[in-house]
């Protein structure tokens, strides 16, 4: 067809077909052979001009000789098959089609690599004997169909032929077997028949058990009104092999067609009204389409929308081009995929042959997507070059710009048209452009470069990271290309993390205490300048290696013990050890952590040699009777000294860690002695307290205490040390100074008293004397005003002698307050006292009543005791109640506390109590007017109480009565008052 | 010169009394053993007859000489520029003297016995009083 006439376009794209083309000339040389004979002889160019028969098996070459004479002297093509060796000389089995164009000289010979059906063909007639010896009676399947082809019955054969056991088939429809483009016609024959006694079925493909098709040949026989059987009986043959063989035949006649097939995707004709008047059978594997889908289309159908405006241009302006092609479009595919198709149009309206277009379409797809691909990447690195932030640079290998991305201009402030074709040492600051030639001369060795380089360009100093490749084209450098990351930043954090690790170590260094720390396997990671005076190892040589081995320890060294211990326990581990080398006493630290260890050794030497020195004063304080307690710098005991123990009560072990306040202080301890110990221990300087504490045993205990601050070496605080002396004899001392204080006191008052007496109560006879001696010498001795004037001062004398005496006797009663006590008992002496009151009480018709417990006895004087009642008895007969009998009621009884208490109480005339106040029991204090008295009893009485260590109260009622209440110590329980 | 002597000592009374006499005061002489009843008594006949001296001991059972002053004080309107109170006590008690001071009716302190020369003193006061207009 048109394929001579456009041999030479299509030539190069035969090519790269599959099918084997040999041109060879009449010598039998071959002048041509396609790319495919590379791929499948493994031999092609070379063979040129070699002999065509080479190429065959030398038992094939006379039967190829023999055949292409054939082709030359008749008009059709000649088909032979032959064995072909292989550049691995393996054999291939070549399908072969010689034809002698017209008017050509040449022979063209197309083969077709059929090795593998040929294998299979082999094989088939293999498993075809097979069959045949097996199967019983000459056919491959007998069944029994119902009216609908439903199996009802299939004989054994099946097996071998088919594959399918029997039962497999049993009820299932034999239409669901026979291949889709077979089962119309089966079908309609089927139907149209199926009424006949006997018929035959067209050839089908029916599909075997492992998925093949097989042609059977089938004849059937209606049985269905034979009531043995009521069925059809169906016997078919597997005839593969010989449709194949057909189907070969058909395709040797078709072969030219073939060609074509071979050579493009799809071959079309198509008519100038523009549709599809013939598709090759190739458009199913290329598009999948079945030809007879696109008869009587237009090609516009199933070009993509984008496309379609292109393709309808370039066909619209055809013309009469013999040939012209239609650009690139996408093409639908049966599965809905686009396509790419590359398309050449053949005028062949006037070929009478013809009288068509032919199409010649590739699917390009893989080539158009590789191409967009290019485009693609090619237009990113566009972008990348130019909206990178990073400087970039393209130069010739003579160093001429040849494009700079915007990044580049923007750092230089210049634009592109200043720098193409330069130097950038031209416009690069002179002192940097040497660095960067001697780069550039670098990178034209072919290596690319990598580094960091700082530039400072208008005044602004500037870090770039900088690559430089080189453009290597077919192993020669046609240029480089440079691009420039400014890391200022990044620079000047690097050089700050630089910085801070500096200044990290300068820390680690200057740490006083050694330190070096270890991984997991002992081997040395760090060691400061302290740690290696004190290994007296350097860290330059010992750095990485294992500890023990350079410090000649072993297993058994305490320091590993010790660092074994923290790796084991996860818990730092501290201890104490003396260091030979240095004469120094070092706590030892290890820390252990993920990586290995860390350990710190700081000098306790001082402290070590404080510690024995406190002991010594330990010794010393241990000694002494006065209590010593050592604190740390924050009051916390650490040191109590015997005489603290058996002062206090407490010992060491209860002390220890206790603020000696908390434990000691108690309810009568003063806050402002807690306070001022509080301030003056915040002073840091020396002082002394003395403070209330308890003892253990709960009894007060007065410390006069001096605490002593101690200082270390760098003046920091780190002691107290307090002495305390026990001064509980002096505060008794104390205590009965302010006894005896308050004894002057009372005497002072006493003193007091004395002289107000003088002045009113013996001044005032006196001065009545006076007066009347004054007046009786001018009074006439006859006058009656003369002896009652000498009446009364003779009255008056006596009142003063009455007062001299009862001042003898107040003084006398204070003179014995320290006489030694008796013991007094209550009743008797009241008994008495009231028996020698009796006349006067009788007098007046009182009663007096006597309630006191006989046993009831106080510590006291008896004299005293006996003035009380005997004062408070005839006080209640002087001052009764005029208008109604005496009644005095006397009772005594033991209280709660142990003390007696004395109710002396009468129905008397009373007195104003509020009026009266606090002077009730004064001396010469007077409430009555009527009666006479001096207003000494009540005084006497107090006086006499007071004495004994008693209290006197008294409550009264004018008109109601007047009730003493008195409480005094009983002898049993009585005892001096003593210093707690 | 009518006078009123407070005193629970009749011993005193009786010769301050005597001497009041001795020295020519003719004029009557009310005595009181109790301040009470001599307050009662005052105070009752503030408007038919204030006293011209009053002579005051201190040191009495139940109401002292300190307490009538103090009880007299509503009354001092009607007894300011007409009379005079004298506190006549046996105490020489300095404090005494000093608390005098304190009640502006008290003329002057007077310690026993009562000699003509104080009855002279208080005289002379009284006659000013008297002679003097309003």
């Amino acid at each position: 067809m048109g394929i001579r006439a456009d041999f030479r376009l299509l030539a190069n794209i035969l090519d790269h077909a599959p099918v084997l083309i040999c041109a060879v000339d009449p010598h039998g040389q071959l002048q041509r052979v396609s790319g495919a004979c590379r791929h499948v002889l493994g031999r092609g160019d070379e063979r040129v001009g070699q002999p065509f028969a080479d190429l065959v098996h030398p038992d094939d070459r006379a039967n190829v000789l023999a055949a292409c004479a054939r082709a030359r002297a008749q008009d059709g093509p000649v088909q032979f098959e032959s064995r072909c060796l292989s550049a691995d000389g393996g054999e291939v089995v070549v399908e072969w089609s010689a034809f002698q164009p017209p008017a050509e000289a040449l022979l063209l010979c197309l083969g077709r690599d059929v090795t593998a059906q040929r294998q299979a063909a082999r094989h088939a007639r293999e498993q075809e004997a097979y069959n045949q010896v097996v199967t019983e009676h000459g056919f491959d399947m007998m069944a029994l169909l119902n009216e609908e082809g439903r199996y009802l019955y299939v004989g054994g054969s099946i097996t071998p032929a088919l594959g399918y056991q029997p039962e497999e088939l049993i009820g299932r429809s034999a239409f669901d077997f026979i291949h889709p483009n077979d089962v119309a016609a089966a079908q309609a024959s089927w139907v149209e028949l199926g009424s006949q006694p006997a018929f035959t079925v067209s050839d089908f493909r029916f599909r075997a058990a492992n998925g093949d098709w097989r042609w059977m040949e089938t004849s059937v026989n209606n049985q269905l009104l034979n009531p043995n059987i009521r069925a059809y009986t169906v016997i078919s043959r597997d005839v593969t092999a010989q449709c194949e063989a057909i189907r070969r035949a058909y395709e040797q006649k078709e072969l030219y067609r073939a060609v074509a097939e071979h050579s493009f995707d799809i071959v079309m004709l198509m008519s100038t009204e523009g549709v599809y008047t013939y598709v090759g059978g190739s458009v199913q594997k290329a598009l999948g389409y079945q030809p007879e889908q696109l008869l009587g289309h237009s090609p516009f159908e199933f070009i993509h929308p984008e496309d379609l405006a292109a393709a309808q241009a370039a066909w619209a302006e055809r013309g009469t081009l013999p040939v012209f092609s239609v650009p690139d479009c996408r093409f639908r595919a049966a599965n809905g995929a686009w396509r790419w198709m590359e398309t050449t149009i053949g005028n062949q309206l006037l070929n009478p042959a013809i009288g068509a277009f032919t199409l010649c379409s590739r699917d390009v797809t893989e080539k158009k997507n590789r191409a967009l691909e290019l485009a693609t990447s090619e237009q990113r690195f566009r972008l990348l070059f130019e909206h990178n932030q990073t400087l970039a640079i393209f130069q010739d290998a003579e160093g001429r710009v040849l494009d700079m991305n915007p990044a580049y201009l923007s750092f230089l402030k210049m634009t592109k048209e200043q720098v193409l074709q330069r130097h950038p040492s031209d416009f690069l600051p002179s002192d940097f452009s040497p660095q960067v030639e001697e780069r550039f001369r670098e990178v034209l060795s072919g290596q690319s470069l990598s580094y960091q380089t700082t530039v400072k360009y208008e005044g602004v100093e500037r870090t770039f990271a900088v690559t430089k490749t080189p453009l290597m084209v077919n192993g020669q450098l046609i240029g480089v290309s440079t691009t420039g990351n400014n890391i200022t930043e990044m620079a000047a954090a690097q050089h700050l993390v630089q910085q801070q690790t500096a200044r990290l170590h300068r820390v680690v260094e200057s740490i006083t205490d050694a330190f070096l720390s270890m991984d997991r396997d002992w081997n040395l990671t760090y060691l400061n300048s302290k740690g290696e005076r004190l290994l007296r190892i350097r860290q330059a040589d010992t750095l990485g290696k294992n500890l023990w081995e350079i410090l000649g320890q072993g297993a058994e060294s305490l320091y590993y013990q010790k660092c074994q211990e923290a790796l084991d326990t996860g818990q730092t581990v501290q201890y104490d050890a003396f260091s030979e080398q240095e004469k120094r006493w070092l706590e030892v630290k290890v820390y252990p952590f993920a990586e290995g260890v860390s350990i710190f050794f700081s000098d306790i030497t001082q402290r070590v040699e404080s510690d024995k020195q406190l002991k010594m004063l330990s010794l010393v304080a241990q000694g002494t009777i006065n209590s010593v307690v050592i604190t740390d710098a924050y009051g916390r005991t650490e040191w109590v000294n015997e005489s603290f123990t058996r002062d206090t009560g407490y010992t060491l072990a209860e002390m220890r860690g206790q603020k000696p306040g908390s434990v000691l202080q108690g309810p009568e301890t003063e806050p402002a002695a807690i306070q001022l110990f509080e301030e003056r221990l915040a002073s840091r300087k020396q002082f002394s307290v003395t403070i209330l504490n308890y003892k253990k045993s709960g009894q007060k205990l007065w410390f006069m205490m001096d605490i002593i601050p101690i200082f270390n070496d760098a003046g920091e605080l780190i002691q107290y040390i307090a002495i305390q002396q026990n001064i509980n004899f002096r505060k008794e001392v104390e205590a009965s100074q302010a006894k005896m204080t308050e004894e002057l006191y009372q005497h002072n008052r006493a003193l007091q008293q004395f002289t107000y007496i003088i002045s009113h109560n013996l001044r005032a006879p006196l001065a009545n004397a006076l007066g009347l001696a004054a007046l009786l010498p001018n009074l006439d001795r006859q006058n009656p005003v003369f002896d009652t004037s000498l009446a009364h001062l003779r009255d008056s004398m006596g009142q003063a002698d009455t007062v001299l005496q009862d001042l003898n006797l107040m003084l006398s009663i204070r003179d014995q307050q320290h006489v030694q006590p008796d013991r007094v008992t209550l009743a008797e002496v009241c008994r008495q006292a009231v028996a020698d009151l009796e006349a006067p009480a009788q007098q007046c018709g009182g009663l007096v009543s006597i309630n006191v417990p006989n046993d009831l006895a106080v510590r006291g004087n008896r004299a005293y005791v006996y003035s009380i009642f005997y004062n408070l008895l005839s006080n209640s007969i002087k001052y009764r109640a005029e208008h109604r009998q005496l009644r005095v009621e006397i009772a005594c009884f033991r209280n709660e506390g142990g003390g007696l208490s004395l109710s002396f109480s009468d129905n008397g005339s009373g007195f104003d109590l509020a009026k009266a106040g606090s002077e009730v029991f004064q001396l010469y204090k007077r409430f009555h007017v009527k009666q006479k008295g001096r207003g000494i009893g009540l005084y006497l009485i107090k006086a006499h109480v007071e004495t004994m260590d008693g209290t006197i109260e008294v409550t009264s009622e004018v008109d109601g009565g007047t009730r003493f209440l008195i409480q005094l110590d009983s002898f049993e329980s009585a005892s001096y008052p003593s210093i707690a | 010169m009518l006078t009123y002597l407070i005193d629970d000592d009749p011993v005193s009374l009786f010769l301050a009394e005597q001497v009041l006499r001795q020295a020519g005061v003719a004029s009557p002489i009310r005595q009181f053993a109790t301040a009470e009843a001599a307050l009662q008594f005052l105070s009752s006949h503030l408007t038919t007859e204030v006293p011209h001296v009053i002579l005051l001991d201190l040191n009495m059972p139940a109401m002292n000489g300190w307490e009538f002053l103090e009880a007299l004080r509503p009354h001092a309107a009607a007894l300011v520029g007409h009379c005079h109170i004298y506190i006549l006590t046996s105490s020489l008690s300095l404090s005494d003297t000093a608390r005098a001071k304190d009640f502006a009716l008290v003329s002057d302190v007077i310690h026993k016995p009562l000699s003509e020369d104080g009855v002279q003193g208080i005289r002379h006061a009284a006659e000013q009083l008297h002679s003097s207009p309003g």
